[in-house]
């Protein structure tokens, strides 16, 4: 079995428009968090790839580290939203949110 | 480079992440879909760890695979509706998703032919004791901005959920 970076990033590009397809068919609030994860766990991926085959791997790790932090972080925000939004008018459906459309 | 475990590890990860990010995406169960979201993480700390990548690995198991899923599902939880399935959309719907989704990764997909190729380097060495001193030397300034960011968000967080409480009473 062979690996080069090329295939890591073919990985990743399916998995990012795995998450593009459930962010854009699903209309559930969590449902699309959990797309957004997805795509986000895809763009690390291209960063531990992209820094572990060259010989400054150190550094694209560590900016792999605070992309999962700031990730952590969306989703706690995120969340809040939906539960707020949720003691509001009883739906997480987005559809059902869209008082600020112009 | 025949027999390289690191690269056979890759490859059964890769393939289950991409299994699980599907089930994922056409589960109609939510919890199935948070489950399947957390298999899914977990297979990519794998993905890390035979990329030499030990301590993305496990931040990776630690915050994601225990913090973000059981986050998630106490949303799911937090949220429930009379039942927890999510109703598929129409075809309508389902054929711009696929386009727009076949695009993306189409290109992204030929993008990598633009990028230098390189093989798998055969070893390496533990990067968790450099990764550490640079958290505390070299990258000093975006370490306390993310600590400060994430107890902001923490604040910001309680405060959202728990104004909407008070205003019920």
């Amino acid at each position: 079995m062979i690996l080069y970076t090329y295939h890591i990033f073919r990985v990743s590009a399916v998995l990012f428009g795995l998450g593009v397809f459930g962010m854009r068919v699903r209309r559930n609030a969590i449902s699309m968090l959990l797309s957004l994860e997805l795509m986000i766990n895809a763009a690390a991926l291209n960063l531990v790839a992209a820094a572990a085959f060259t010989g400054t791997y150190i550094s694209g790790f560590s900016m792999a580290v605070f992309v999962i932090v700031i990730a952590a972080a969306e989703a706690a925000v995120a969340l809040a939203i939906f539960i707020a939004l949720f003691k509001s008018r009883r739906s997480i459906d987005v559809d059902e949110a869209a008082e600020m459309k112009g | 480079m025949k027999g390289n475990p690191a690269i056979i590890v890759f490859w059964l990860c890769a393939m289950l992440t991409l299994l699980f990010a599907v089930c994922v995406i056409v589960a109609r169960d939510l919890v199935r879909a948070v489950t399947a979201l957390l298999f899914a993480l977990l297979m990519t700390a794998g993905m890390y760890f035979a990329l030499g990548a030990d301590f993305l690995g496990a931040v990776q198991i630690v915050l994601y695979v225990g913090g973000v899923v059981v986050l998630v599902l106490f949303g799911v939880m937090l949220t429930r509706d009379v039942e927890m399935t999510v109703p598929y959309l129409g075809f309508g719907q389902f054929l711009p998703a696929l386009i727009v989704a076949g695009a993306v990764t189409w290109g992204l997909w030929h993008l990598a032919d633009f990028l230098p190729r390189k093989a798998f380097p055969p070893v390496h060495r533990s990067v968790t004791p450099i990764l550490g001193e640079l958290f505390m030397k070299k990258y000093i300034v975006a370490f306390e901005v993310a600590s400060v960011l994430l107890v902001g968000v923490l604040i910001g967080a309680a405060y959202l959920v728990r104004r909407e409480v008070r205003r019920e009473e």
